[in-house]
């Protein structure tokens, strides 16, 4: 689905965001209206290489518009546009010694959910599948600046997120329990873990949720996902995921939160697992200080370590810096530095737990 | 024994209306009316800020058993409360139903911008300032809308919410005029706050707060501002500085320091953010003590 951006798009958007922001927070019938923008600077020893997208230097990370409104009382549309770089491969081709990214224009999420449907929520569109907790957020919500190495590895640089319909029930319980149920196309570019050559395959995915509330100030969240579906090579590729994380906020100025997720992808003859587990620390009301580590098994094992540092100058912006050590089993480990610039103007963003 | 839960879930729900409130104040007035006929749950606690309360999934669980939502509106609670109510799939209290009511839609705000407004005024209400509960007629006559809502729901109690509701908003206006005295007894006509949240308590009794010791809000203070204020409390010889006690006192006694006439105090400003506050008639009288305690 993807499609170069052409040139008259940036002044069709614009011309569209100025009668919306006037009225993004007022009792408005427009539909709230927010862009993103994640800049980011790069610098690895092995970001030598000028004709990769992972070269070193500046980048547009990504830049996500969103548009989200009530479609009556019945339903809730949301729909979230990204624009991102990459490498032009036709170009690269034809001169490889120069790198000429592309800028690519897509569709992340455009899905239509249920306002009114008693204790369940039908969503239809396309969708970041609820396989484990870190696939279902959006690049600037990340607790890092990249995603864990499990889940670009084993779900694809934009994680597992496709056509398809999804059904989430609340069940009557003391604490907050929800099961997903959700079918996909098996379809999407990016996950070809799952693109059966019978374009009838679908990919079936279950998803259950449970948060606790150990004391006011202290919550745990246990998840548990299950993915199956065909692939290209007439057999089954099966996902699992578990997730746990605890989140402890004494004051707007004091928080700990320690997060791990676990994947498994199984496709039959290859298998491969990863686990992450990162914790999060808000010494005081605009800084965070975070440190993850990862390990790798597909094949040759990888371990990484990562150290973060965040300062939020308001709800709306953010400036991160990363350190990352990776050992791949390659001759030379990779050091890498990061440093991001995190914008949000428009509707006042919605924080998940 | 899903069915069963269900079944005991409704049994509850004919019993007495369930009612989450998401503030503490809100909250009292709600209890105030309410009495014994409805059970009260309420979502953010008084200690803490209700701009930026987290969308916790048990709130969602509060909101999926809940006949009534009472919020205080004004895009206050826009950060957290969408997503709570989508997330607790109860129709009942989706905006525009039965059970969604929503108080800051029936006052008149102050401080309603009239200009365009941006994000680099900080974090300005765009529908003007939400945090009316500290003012004690406005609470009077929220109470009635209250009572009626609370009547449609359950009409065998609807006179006694509305008796409750009359006698609440009685009971505030004689004290208002109590108040008053105590406050214009004081002398003081001006203070300085933390951030605007004390503006309808200062315009109801008729003080004036000539700069917030936040430089915009919702943005801490820069050290400039901060010379700023000790500039203004010197020449408007201001005696308080009143600093909502969920934000530090350290930036006030900065300033009590370089201006020695001010004195200091941490107070709270909603119902339950300190002991002994547990109505709105409570945080009035502390806020006014306040006030006295330098006269």
């Amino acid at each position: 689905m993807k499609f170069a951006l052409v040139r008259a798009l940036p002044t069709f958007l614009a011309a569209l965001m100025v009668p919306c922001f006037s009225h993004a927070a007022t009792n408005s019938q427009n539909p709230d209206l927010s862009v993103n923008a994640l800049f980011l600077y790069k610098n690895s020893n092995r970001g030598y290489d000028p004709n990769t997208e992972n070269r070193n230097g500046l980048t547009v990370q990504e830049a996500e518009m969103q548009f989200a409104s009530d479609v009556d009382p019945y339903w809730r549309f949301v729909g979230t546009f990204s624009m991102s770089q990459t490498a032009d491969e036709g170009q690269l081709a034809q001169t490889p010694s120069r790198y000429s990214p592309k800028w690519v224009f897509e569709p992340e999420e455009v899905y239509a959910e249920s306002l009114d449907f008693n204790v369940f929520t039908l969503k239809v569109g396309k969708f970041k599948a609820a396989m484990g907790k870190h696939n279902q957020l959006h690049t600037h919500a990340f607790p890092f600046i990249d995603a864990p190495l499990q889940n670009t590895t084993l779900l694809g640089d934009e994680g597992l997120n496709d056509v398809g319909a999804s059904l989430a029930v609340l069940f009557p319980l003391p604490w907050f329990s929800e099961l997903s149920v959700q079918g996909f196309s098996g379809q999407s570019a990016d996950d070809s873990y799952f693109q059966s050559a019978d374009t009838s395959g679908y990919v079936g995915l279950m998803h259950l949720k449970n948060l606790w509330d150990l004391s006011d100030q202290l919550t745990a969240e246990f998840g548990l996902s299950a993915a199956t579906g065909e692939n290209s090579l007439a057999s089954s590729t099966n996902l699992y995921g578990a997730d746990l994380t605890f989140k402890w906020r004494q004051s707007l100025e004091r928080a700990f939160i320690w997060a791990t997720e676990y994947l498994h992808r199984d496709l039959g003859a290859e298998r491969a697992s990863g686990i992450a587990s990162w914790v999060q620390f808000q010494p005081s009301r605009r800084w965070w200080i975070e440190a993850r580590g990862e390990y790798l098994d597909s094949g040759a094992g990888q371990r990484k370590q990562s150290a973060l540092v965040a300062f939020d100058a308001s709800e709306f912006s953010e400036v991160r810096v990363q350190y990352d050590h990776l050992n791949d089993s390659q001759a030379k480990d990779e050091h890498r530095a990061l440093l991001q610039f995190n914008y949000t103007i428009g509707a006042h963003p919605a924080h998940a737990y | 024994m899903i069915s069963l839960l269900f079944t005991l879930f409704t049994a509850q729900a004919q019993a007495k209306l369930n009612v989450v409130a998401t503030t503490t104040d809100i909250g009292a007035i709600v209890q105030a009316v309410g009495g014994d006929a409805i059970n009260l749950s309420t979502i953010a606690k008084g200690s803490q800020d209700p701009h930026y309360i987290e969308a916790k999934p048990s709130y969602m669980i509060k909101l999926r058993d809940a006949d009534l939502l009472v919020s205080n509106g004004l895009s206050l609670e826009i950060g957290w409360l969408p997503s709570l109510i989508r997330g607790a799939r109860n129709p009942k209290v989706n905006p525009g139903s039965r059970g969604n009511l929503d108080l800051g839609s029936f006052i008149e705000p102050i401080e309603k911008p009239t200009a365009a407004i941006s994000r680099a005024m900080g974090d300005v209400h765009p529908d003007g300032n939400p945090h009316f509960t500290l003012d004690p007629i406005r609470d009077g006559d929220l109470a009635l809308k209250v009572a009626e809502r609370l009547g449609d729901l359950d009409s065998s109690n609807k006179a006694a919410f509305i008796q409750r509701a009359n006698q609440y908003r009685d009971s505030l206006t004689k004290k208002t005029v109590e108040w008053q005295k105590r406050i214009d007894a004081t002398g003081i006509k001006e203070i300085v706050t933390y951030h605007p949240s004390l503006d309808y308590f200062v315009d109801r009794f008729k003080l004036k707060v000539p700069i917030n010791l936040e430089a915009k809000p919702g943005v801490p203070p820069t050290t400039q501002h901060i010379l700023d204020v000790i500039e203004q409390v010197k020449k408007d010889k201001i005696r308080v500085i009143l600093v909502d006690n969920f934000f530090d006192t350290k930036i006030a006694d900065r300033v009590a320091k370089d201006a020695p006439g001010v004195r200091v105090e941490s107070i709270g400003n909603a119902v339950d953010s300190a002991p002994g506050l547990n109505t709105t008639s409570d945080v009035i009288e502390a806020l006014v003590q306040a006030l006295e305690k330098g006269k």
